[in-house]
């Protein structure tokens, strides 16, 4: 896949600002981390390895809790769809088996969502990124890292073009073209040392052809390739700053 | 999960030993409040981000339109959720009610709510048809003691800093209908908020039990008396020297201490709630010095507050684009020396 | 100083960190805490952090791990750490407590009533009421079962060697990170060479106190009176993350505060 990077283009609509984020401002929880990007701003704490409930015990390896809180109103089915989605994206890259009969405990609290209630365009990949961001924090034994992102392909006004692509769109270009979206992707990928390994997560929604949808993975991967350097900057700055009493 | 909140036994008997010499851990006075921080949500109305020490609470207020209760048609809804997730504390578990956050959400109930914070009548919409529900979610972050406090007063400053969107009534008669303008079309209009209700807990430490537990700390059987045994001394005392108060406790010493009061007023003196449940008995003295002070922490609040919120208006209204849209734009400019006088003092 | 910081999944440049080439024996790597081998010859880091080398052992062992300032406590064999008792159970020949350890991914300890330094009769056996904060060695772990067995006297001697029930004083919790520097300060000569003092020398030169330092991230501190106590504590957790000038600097402001 080739990774150079990101340019806008007629078809392309980047974000105006790279993801704010930031780890490590919580004095209870193990591990905990923000995610800005678009109008979304999710909060995402982990604690853990510790005790878990008899219920809950597996034998031979930790197990995950992902509890997502929203915003605004009592947790729904969008709640529940985003936990399952979480988890689906974290566990194949978490070490679980180094810490059999423990509770690793997530919790995501959005913070501002970003978009309607009634979507998850955007909130499911910053919630991936924060929960990423918070395991790391939390010192969890961790295969590799993780980026994730949200394109939206809207139809352009003039119908004869194609359809244009915008990259973790905010609120108001959510609202701008409410009427006009034909799909909406959320990836999450995994990657070494920078470099894009596999697909943990592909959710889409609407309709789009086979073509799209690859050309849409070779974009996300830019776009992935580059949040994971932002997230590299925060670990670095974090490593670092407890690293000052050696100045 | 983590239970190991129960202090230890070195850590009860040092807490109060220190408290005789005038010491608290974080070298704060007994009357002293933790650093307080409020800041609002640049892109929200009505979301705002509160730390008060290491505690952390966010809030957001949302608004919907719905139908008032049959036995109160001139009424608007108000409701106030405050969910404590395991992200406070790994203790809290998701889902389930502990004792602790009863009480919180109880008294944060009776603080505002009760207290009539909040205008419910300038909710109605339609009498018996249509009003406002307006909601409060209180998300507690992070948990180092005095989450009912904080969780208060942010619930009290989102509640300032929201503004819903305009309505209008089009129709007449059983075709009338509710038309939501959103922000865009019509600028979106502040509560009425009638007071700004602010919390303070004062702990109690009853001294007295501190001398005897010292004593007995020395001599070898320190650690065979459970604390429990402490709770069933009687605890009422006539000196009220023998009462430590401490104002905005610490986790740690919330864990420890032996009595708790919650006093809520606000910048008008007026005292709103005071939640005093069992546990060590206080005198009447301390009840209105409490107070006194309690009302004092109010004011002081309030002015954070007012002052925070004032700011957030000059950082939203860059090019004045609000103050064009209002329909009160005159009459505020002249009124403009008056409000700038009233943030000053 | 200046290691590399890295991220899990990020590859690690075994030839660079390693001399292949000079020594007659085979050199050997030891994969310390945050790697994890892949077989046949890829060795990954699992956690964010500083990737560090260490030879002490013998100049052919190389060990490689990650140091990770946060996160919780692993429990390790030989580590000294600071629990409290919970619960005491089994019979009046075999009794064992229950230790809760904060910060430690297997909360709980287990202790046995016979593995104190005057432990032979009955009669000389501590009797621990729950709320005791105890300072003990970790004599046994097993991913297997979980719990780690505690023991509260040196093996080497059989003597107390000042574990057991710590009495008076406060504890307090810092960082695990911050443990381990504190024990690997006290305990080597790395700092020596550059003149710098840990926290607990500075605070030594100027203040009387006793101090225990559990590797799962909790010290006790006693002294004569609570103030001295309440400053030795806060100094050490608020100088966790300063530079060494800025550390000296307000490890002062607060023994002034102190004073006043």
């Amino acid at each position: 896949m080739a990774q150079t990077s990101l340019k806008p283009t007629a078809n392309v609509i980047l974000p105006p600002t790279t993801p704010l984020a930031s780890a490590s401002f919580l004095f209870r929880a193990d591990g905990s981390a923000s995610w800005q990007v678009g109008n979304a701003h999710l909060i995402a704490s982990v604690s853990g390895p510790m005790e878990v409930s008899k219920r809950d015990e597996q034998p031979t390896v930790a197990t995950l809790e992902v509890t997502v809180r929203p915003d605004i109103g009592v947790s729904s089915t969008r709640e529940q769809f985003l936990q399952e989605q979480i988890r689906k994206a974290i566990t194949p890259v978490v070490v679980l088996d180094l810490h059999p009969r423990t509770l690793i405990q997530i919790v995501v609290q959005i913070v501002e969502a970003g978009e309607n209630k009634t979507h998850n365009r955007i909130a499911l990949s910053a919630a991936i990124n924060a929960t990423y961001l918070a395991l790391l924090d939390a010192g969890i034994p961790l295969r590799s890292t993780i980026s994730a992102c949200t394109i939206i392909y809207v139809s352009s006004p003039d119908s004869n073009t194609s359809q244009i692509a915008i990259i973790n769109p905010d609120k108001r270009q959510l609202e701008k073209n409410s009427d006009r979206i034909a799909s909406v992707h959320t990836i999450a990928y995994e990657l070494k040392g920078g470099q894009i390994e596999r697909v943990l997560l592909s959710e889409s929604s609407g309709q789009f052809t086979q073509d799209q949808l690859f050309e849409c993975y070779d974009l996300a991967a830019k776009v992935c390739a580059e949040s994971n350097g932002v997230l590299r900057e925060v670990v670095t700055k974090s490593v670092g700053k407890h690293n000052a009493w050696r100045e | 999960m983590a239970r190991d909140l129960k202090p230890t036994l070195i850590e009860n008997t040092f807490v109060l030993k220190a408290l005789t010499e005038n010491v608290r851990l974080d070298n704060r006075s007994f009357s002293q409040m933790r650093n307080l921080d409020i800041s609002f949500s640049s892109t929200e109305y009505g979301a705002v981000d509160v730390h008060l020490g290491r505690t952390r609470v966010i809030v957001r207020i949302s608004a919907e339109v719905t139908q008032p209760r049959s036995d109160r048609p001139y009424d608007g809804l108000f409701v106030i959720s405050t969910e404590i997730s395991p992200m406070a504390a790994p203790t809290f578990e998701a889902g389930r009610k502990s004792e602790e956050e009863l009480v919180i959400s109880r008294i944060i109930e009776k603080s505002i709510r009760q207290s009539q914070a909040l205008d419910t009548e300038s909710l109605c919409i339609l009498a018996g048809e249509k009003c406002w529900l307006v909601r409060a979610d209180v998300h507690f972050l992070d948990h180092d003691g005095g989450l009912l406090d904080a969780g208060c007063l942010a619930v009290s400053a989102a509640l300032l800093h929201y503004r819903r969107p305009e309505i209008s009534i089009v129709g007449s008669g059983d075709a009338r209908q509710v038309v939501v303008h959103p922000p865009t079309e019509k600028v979106p209009v502040p509560l009425s908020v009638l007071h700004v209700p602010v919390c303070v807990t004062f702990s109690f430490f009853n001294m007295k039990l501190a001398q005897s537990s010292l004593t007995a700390a020395t001599s070898t059987t320190a650690a065979t008396t459970p604390a429990k045994e402490n709770d069933e001394i009687d605890m009422d005392t006539d000196d009220t020297d023998e009462t430590a108060v401490l104002v905005d406790a610490s986790l740690q010493e919330e864990l420890l201490r032996h009595g708790f009061m919650s006093v809520t007023s606000n910048i008008n003196k007026e005292i709103c709630q005071i939640y005093k449940a069992g546990q060590l008995a206080v005198e009447i003295e301390t009840l209105l010095s409490c107070s006194e002070a309690a009302t004092a922490v109010a004011e002081k609040v309030t002015k954070l507050i007012r002052r925070r919120l004032k700011e957030d208006e000059v950082a939203r209204n860059v090019g004045n684009v609000l103050e064009e849209a209002r329909a009160e734009n005159d009459r505020l400019v002249a009124d403009e020396g008056v409000i700038q006088d009233m943030n000053n003092d | 100083m200046s290691a590399s910081i890295v991220l899990p999944g990020d590859p690690i440049p075994l030839e660079s960190l390693i001399d292949f080439s000079s020594s007659e024996a085979e050199p050997t790597i030891q994969l310390g805490p945050g790697t994890l081998h892949i077989p046949p010859s890829t060795v990954v880091p699992i956690r964010a952090g500083a990737l560090m080398t260490s030879s002490s052992k013998s100049a052919t062992t190389t060990t490689i791990y990650i140091d990770t300032p946060t996160g919780r406590y692993t429990p390790a064999i030989h580590d000294v750490v600071i629990g409290t008792v919970t619960s005491r159970f089994g019979d009046l020949e075999k009794a064992y407590y229950r230790i809760s350890l904060p910060s430690c991914t297997s909360p709980q300890g287990i202790l046995s009533a016979s593995a104190f330094a005057n432990a032979a009769s009955r009669k000389t056996r501590p009797n621990l009421a729950p709320g005791t904060v105890i300072y003990a060695r970790i004599s046994a772990t097993s991913l297997a079962l979980g719990e780690p067995e505690l023991e509260c006297f040196d093996e080497k001697t059989g003597k107390e060697a000042g574990f057991g029930e710590l009495k008076g004083g406060m504890v307090a919790d810092i960082s695990v990170g911050l443990a381990r520097r504190l024990l690997l300060l006290s305990s080597s000569s790395s700092f020596q060479d550059t003149q710098k003092m840990s926290v607990v020398d500075i605070l030594g030169q100027s203040l009387a106190f006793e101090i225990a330092v559990g590797r799962n991230g909790r010290i006790w501190i006693n002294s004569d009176n609570c103030a001295t106590t309440v400053a030795v504590i806060r100094a050490i957790q608020e100088t966790e993350d300063l530079p060494y000038l800025e550390m000296q600097e307000h490890v002062a402001k607060i023994l002034k505060q102190m004073r006043k």
